[in-house]
């Protein structure tokens, strides 16, 4: 899996809608190469690579907590949020002073207060976080934001629309180039999956079920806590640059844990491998596709174009 | 930290919602290397007492002692290292396999994420305990309902406590591995010192392992003593609303109870 991960990153640095020459690019025979490798394709591999792992392993823990192999990280309302918050300040004028920095961080601080609302709603009489309330006020939280986000598009002009269009069917080719934004992208991605990781043996337990876990030494409401603080972190900083990018989150894992299992102190790191090599292959492809279309499609849509049918087969072997 | 296992004192729970209690001033020690079974009806209390035992519900009035500790007042993992709890159902969404299972029971001891060589050998002890090893890489969900079982108590021995609280441990055994079952935990109690209190349904069971019983009708305590004190018609008849032959069997000198119908008391 590190190698198919490795072997995409590689293929993601060679491949593109310009063809370049990587070996001259690299020694620096050609500046022009050159230029193109280290300032849109390296940087955009990081980010989709580091946007790939996200997603996964924050859809392996929902997916434990949640007891729910259908749960994905866009399901507990992080997205919803970060989605409003990414097209109001694509209305508002943040986007025209900050410009995409404005976007991403509106789309992320929207998706902390989402999560915010969603456990605040979700807490039984005794103050404890009820995972099923969660995952209902996830939806639910959703589904209002998706009709906040209508309505927004249906007040602007419509090149504003498309614009917004665009960034909610999710794509990497948004211009968050800055270091300081890869480099927070990243370290998101590692500290997240390292928590994650550190939990491995409690989600195991957990995704049994929670008194069952609890009768084994977890502690179940500070590991849900650490898991949905630690997942809606991922979730909200891959959203806030690359947009909703479906399908990832939820065919990774499940692909997982038919290739080694449910044991999330493997899982999690496999996940993390795969859901870098799943993201940045089709954004190679993406990107491939551009001669043919004269226009790139969001990198969303074909991650849902081929992970749904995988996904369906996926089930379809899982029955037999 | 005393040396008593498990002590409830006046002991009182509400569940959310219930307008009865589901128990209710209930007391009670349980002493090293004894086994007890706690008997009665449906709804009886009895799962509710082994929940508060293990720490996983706080009493509203009354306090439950396990090694001197309030299980709920203290760390879930130091609290599941003193008591093993088997619950009487379990559901796995996830496909997990047998010895994934079993090796849950260690997480109270896990010393960071990976299993230790010694939490391994406890995890072969514990299935080779509940003679489930032949299992060891088949998914859970693919064995029989008495099968299941046997690994959900290789789960609660794997994880070494010094009381195991055991809702219905031998639901769905056949007879043969039911009496083995019952007297590997029942030789864990007298060899090891291990306390074992289980709620069991089927009266002839119990009686065939158990020192003492504890016997709750409606959140109380009826009787709690040896099966001589605690078999006794007037109140089984009130307890369980029929009557019961009770007979000694010659073989192993336990007693054994039959129910009867009204109609066909002679």
């Amino acid at each position: 899996m590190a190698a198919l991960a490795l072997a995409s990153i590689l293929l993601s640095l060679a491949f593109g809608a310009t063809s370049i020459d990587l070996w001259g690019a690299l020694t620096g025979d050609s500046v022009m190469d050159r230029a193109i490798l280290l300032r849109e394709r390296l940087p955009r591999t990081i980010i989709g690579a580091s946007v790939g792992a996200s997603l996964a392993v924050a859809g392996l823990a929902f997916q434990a907590i949640l007891k729910n192999p259908l749960a994905d990280p866009y399901v507990i309302g992080v997205a919803g949020g970060s989605a409003v918050g990414g097209t109001l300040a694509m209305i508002l004028p943040v986007a025209a002073v900050m410009g995409q920095a404005g976007v991403s961080l509106f789309a992320f601080v929207f998706g902390l207060l989402a999560i915010g609302a969603t456990s605040w709603l979700s807490r039984d009489s005794r103050g404890r976080i009820n995972v099923w309330e969660v995952l209902l006020v996830g939806v639910i939280f959703n589904t209002f934001a998706s009709a906040v986000i209508m309505f927004m598009k249906s007040v602007v002009r419509a090149q504003k629309a498309q614009e917004m269009l665009m960034w909610l069917m999710g794509t990497l080719s948004s211009d968050v180039r800055g270091p300081g934004a890869i480099l927070l992208t990243v370290c998101m991605t590692v500290a997240g999956g390292l928590v994650l990781f550190w939990q491995a043996p409690a989600l195991n337990a957990l995704s049994v079920g929670d008194e069952d876990a609890a009768s084994v030494g977890v502690d179940t409401e500070r590991t849900t806590r650490v898991v949905l603080i630690a997942g809606s972190l991922l979730v909200a900083s891959a959203v806030s640059v690359s947009g909703m990018i479906g399908f990832v989150g939820l065919i990774v894992p499940h692909g997982v844990r038919v290739l080694v299992g449910s044991d999330h102190r493997y899982t999690i790191p496999a996940s993390i491998l795969t859901g870098a090599a799943f993201l940045v292959l089709a954004d190679v492809a993406t990107r491939m596709l551009f001669p043919v279309f004269e226009t790139e499609a969001p990198v969303g849509v074909l991650t849902a174009l081929v992970g749904g049918p995988i996904f369906v087969w996926l089930l379809r072997r899982g029955n037999r | 930290m005393t040396d008593i296992p498990l002590r409830l004192d006046r002991v009182s729970y509400c569940w959310p919602g219930a307008e009865v209690p589901a128990t209710a001033g209930v007391s009670g020690e349980f002493a090293r290397g004894e086994f007890v079974g706690i008997i009665g009806p449906n709804g009886a209390g009895k799962s509710t007492i082994l929940r508060l035992a293990a720490g996983l519900i706080r009493p509203d009035v009354g306090t439950v002692s396990v090694f001197g500790r309030d299980p709920a007042g203290i760390r879930r993992r130091e609290a599941a290292r003193l008591a093993a709890f088997l619950p009487s159902t379990l559901h796995v969404g996830f496909p997990l396999k047998v010895a994934e299972l079993v090796a849950l029971g260690r997480t109270c001891h896990l010393e960071g994420v990976f299993e230790s060589a010694r939490d391994r050998e406890a995890v072969r002890n514990a299935m080779a305990f509940a003679d489930v090893a032949q299992f060891a890489e088949r998914q859970y969900v693919e064995l029989s309902a008495g099968e299941q079982r046997r690994v959900m108590i290789a789960r609660a021995v794997a994880q070494e406590s010094r009381l195991l609280l055991l809702d219905e441990p031998t639901a769905n055994l056949d007879a043969s591995h039911s009496v083995r079952m019952l007297g590997g935990l029942a030789s864990l109690a007298a060899a090891d010192g291990v306390c074992v209190v289980a709620a069991i349904h089927d009266l002839n069971v119990a009686l065939l392992v158990c020192d003492r019983l504890m016997l709750v009708h409606e959140g109380r305590v009826e009787a709690y003593g040896t099966p001589e004190d605690v078999m006794r018609y007037p109140v089984l008849r009130t307890v369980f609303g029929c009557d019961f032959y009770i007979g000694q069997n010659e073989v192993n000198g336990k007693l054994f109870v039959v129910p009867m119908r009204e109609s066909d008391v002679r």
